[in-house]
């Protein structure tokens, strides 16, 4: 039967290059692989460093090593990153990190980043073991995923233990020939994760119950309002019979925010209708406006950026049945 | 043998009896919980144990600590038993040796697999502090289908899986196993999980790869990897397995399923798992019902009711404590 056999391992190394291109080789390898980042080496020494990944079911394991460097993240690298995703990264040398305040990141502990935060990593030589989580998955398992961000998890503490031992066997290597499927291995490593999080107190304390009960009450007046093309969030705080400041609070609780749910609402009702046979005869552009979207363009951007495929891809890739 | 949403527990310790019955006392104890075996110890007149076994329903957890002791099952314990069972042996507290199939060492914090239907000579030398699993052949069966390969060797505590499983089990105390923060199945099936990638490890050669995982088997976990995108459609799925649309559906009727089907299936796994969850307490149905994939609350109610016979509000946990730290 014609289908691929194995997922493969991806390999990047600055051997590959000219010395004077090769930290601009490990910056579009980490890109590629990662996420955008801009590096700047530490030393005048000769810089080399080489990274392998491959996809694991919803995460992708990555192992890197090489010569210290820095690592950063700013407005123009978030905005080019595709999906929201959690990192966890495990190294066998400390960092100093700055990711939301100013983090201490111990040889072997494994810290936590957000890819919608600004990010400034300095290391010294390194291997690192780096899983890459979609946002969307970690949810599953952790209350207020966002609040993760620039959290360490201590090897030595009692899940961390647990945790770091397991992510020390997730390889590239290993994943593309894993004697289990990659969603069981995925749901021992969510469950670790969880376990790990709540140790830390991390996923209880931010936000509350109350915060979340109005977030969830935000998030369903939204949905039931997002096809109106001018729809504001002072229209939404009116319906729920609270202040504008206190609808934005509520949101920030939960790592939202008014625009992204609005977006997301509206490419939810796009999608229901490109996939239904119902609509067939409107166009595309036509299926945008009625769901919310005031230009066409930044319809086809919003789909692309939640599905990977533009609107009309969505249509025709249906399910015939 | 079905998962107990709490489990139950008991206590034995050889404080509770005088001291010229404790030894006595202790074997017969042993015996009963876990397999029947006779235990011998040079200095009976001071000896000291105590366990703590909790139940989980496939799986027993056993805490014990005591005073150096050895002890053998030999051929007549063995048809006394009841039914085979499995167990995974941590001594966390010093180093002995296991007489099971061939001689061991196993070193502080090593772990060892042992069988029911062959018998063991177990020498303690030192005050020990085991964690103990026992476990039914069915239920280790769906996880270690030559289960005999690993019986009888050395699981080393600081390398490979062997690491991820000894370091997970010492979690696995009674405080922790009495309220868990995650459904005491999900924390069996990671027991699972591990000893069947340390059979792979230890084993040699026993492993699947992906490319032998028949075709309609690749496409479910692919939908169950993916499930809670709302917007999943058959395409995404066919896509990355590099096969046309229509070869995925063939395949999946091969096998009496349905790309529907299934990703229900698996979105209602995702739910009823993230409502089962203490430490998802703080999310409302409505909330796990989207994460989980599914586009509204009231379908997500539906779908639970028919599947599990319980609404999603049945399903949350009870208990109004949080488990303290």
């Amino acid at each position: 039967m014609p289908y691929e056999p194995s997922p493969a391992v991806q390999r990047w190394s600055t051997d590959d290059v000219p010395a004077g291109q090769r930290l601009d080789h490990y910056a579009q390898a980490l890109t590629s692989a990662v996420n955008p980042m801009r590096l700047a080496s530490r030393n005048t020494g000769v810089f080399r460093a080489e990274i392998t990944s491959a996809e694991f079911g919803p995460m992708t394991v990555i192992r890197s090593s090489g010569s210290g460097h820095r690592c950063l993240r700013g407005d123009a690298e978030i905005a080019s990153s595709t999906e929201r995703s959690i990192h966890l990264r495990i190294s066998s040398t400390g960092c100093a990190l700055i990711h939301r305040g100013v983090v201490d990141v111990r040889a072997h502990d494994a810290v936590l980043l957000d890819s919608e935060i600004g990010m400034d990593l300095d290391a010294a030589d390194f291997e690192v073991t780096h899983l890459k989580l979609p946002f969307s998955w970690v949810s599953q398992w952790i209350v207020a995923p966002g609040a993760l961000a620039g959290q360490v998890i201590a090897h030595d503490s009692a899940w961390g233990r647990a945790l770091t031992a397991f992510a020390a066997q997730l390889t590239p290597e290993w994943a593309v020939q894993a004697p289990l499927p990659a969603s069981v291995v995925a749901d021992q490593f969510g469950a670790l994760l969880a376990l790990a999080a709540h140790d830390m107190q991390v996923d209880r304390t931010v936000p509350t119950r109350g915060e979340l009960a109005l977030g969830e009450r935000i998030r369903e007046s939204i949905a039931q309002r997002c096809t109106e093309s001018g729809l504001l969030a002072a229209d939404v705080a009116a319906d729920l019979g609270v202040s504008l400041r206190t609808l934005h609070r509520a949101l920030a609780a939960r790592h939202d925010s008014f625009g992204a749910l609005l977006v997301g609402e509206r490419v939810r009702v796009a999608l229901r209708m490109l996939r239904s046979p119902l609509f067939d005869r409107l166009t595309t552009a036509e299926i945008g406006r009625r769901a919310g979207f005031a230009d066409a363009s930044h319809f086809a951007r919003s789909v692309r950026a939640r599905c990977g495929v533009s609107p009309n891809q969505v249509r025709r890739g249906r399910d015939p049945a | 043998m079905d998962w107990q949403s709490s489990p139950s527990m008991a206590r034995w310790s050889t404080a509770d009896v005088p001291a010229s019955q404790r030894f006595d006392y202790y074997a017969a104890a042993l015996s009963a919980a876990q397999t029947p075996m006779s235990v011998s110890s040079d200095h009976q007149e001071s000896f000291a144990a105590a366990m703590e076994a909790m139940d989980l329903g496939p799986l027993a957890v056993f805490h014990q600590t005591g005073s150096g002791n050895r002890a053998v099952r030999d051929q007549r314990d063995i048809e006394r038993s009841s039914e085979r069972s499995f167990h995974l042996l941590i001594n966390r507290s010093s180093g002995w040796t296991l007489s099971h199939r061939g001689s061991i060492r196993l070193g502080q914090g090593d772990a060892v697999l042992t069988d029911s239907a062959i018998g063991h000579d177990l020498i303690i030398p030192g005050q020990y502090e085991f964690v103990h699993l026992k476990m039914t052949e069915a239920w280790l069966q769906q996880w270690l289908p030559g289960s005999d390969k690993l019986v009888g060797q050395r699981i080393p505590a600081d390398a490979g899986w062997g690491r991820a499983l000894t370091s997970f089990v010492a979690q696995l105390t009674p405080q922790l196993l009495l309220e868990p923060p995650l459904p005491l199945q999900l924390i069996g099936e990671h027991v699972g999980a591990m000893l069947s990638l340390i059979g792979t490890e230890l084993g040699g050669g026993a492993s699947t790869s992906r490319a032998e995982i028949g075709l309609a088997e690749r496409i479910c976990d692919a939908i169950v990897q993916q499930c809670t995108d709302v917007s999943l459609s058959v395409e995404k799925v066919a896509t990355p397995l590099n096969i046309s649309v229509r070869t995925l559906h063939r395949s999946l009727a091969g096998c009496g399923k349905t790309f529907g089907g299934v990703l229900l299936e698996a979105r209602v796994n995702v739910a009823v798992r993230m409502l089962e969850s203490p430490l998802l307490r703080g999310l409302t149905a409505g909330e796990i019902g989207r994460r989980a994939g599914f586009v509204d609350a009231s379908h997500l109610a539906r779908v639970v009711r028919a599947r599990v016979g319980r609404t999603p509000a049945q399903l949350r946990p009870t208990g109004t404590h949080e488990r303290s730290v």
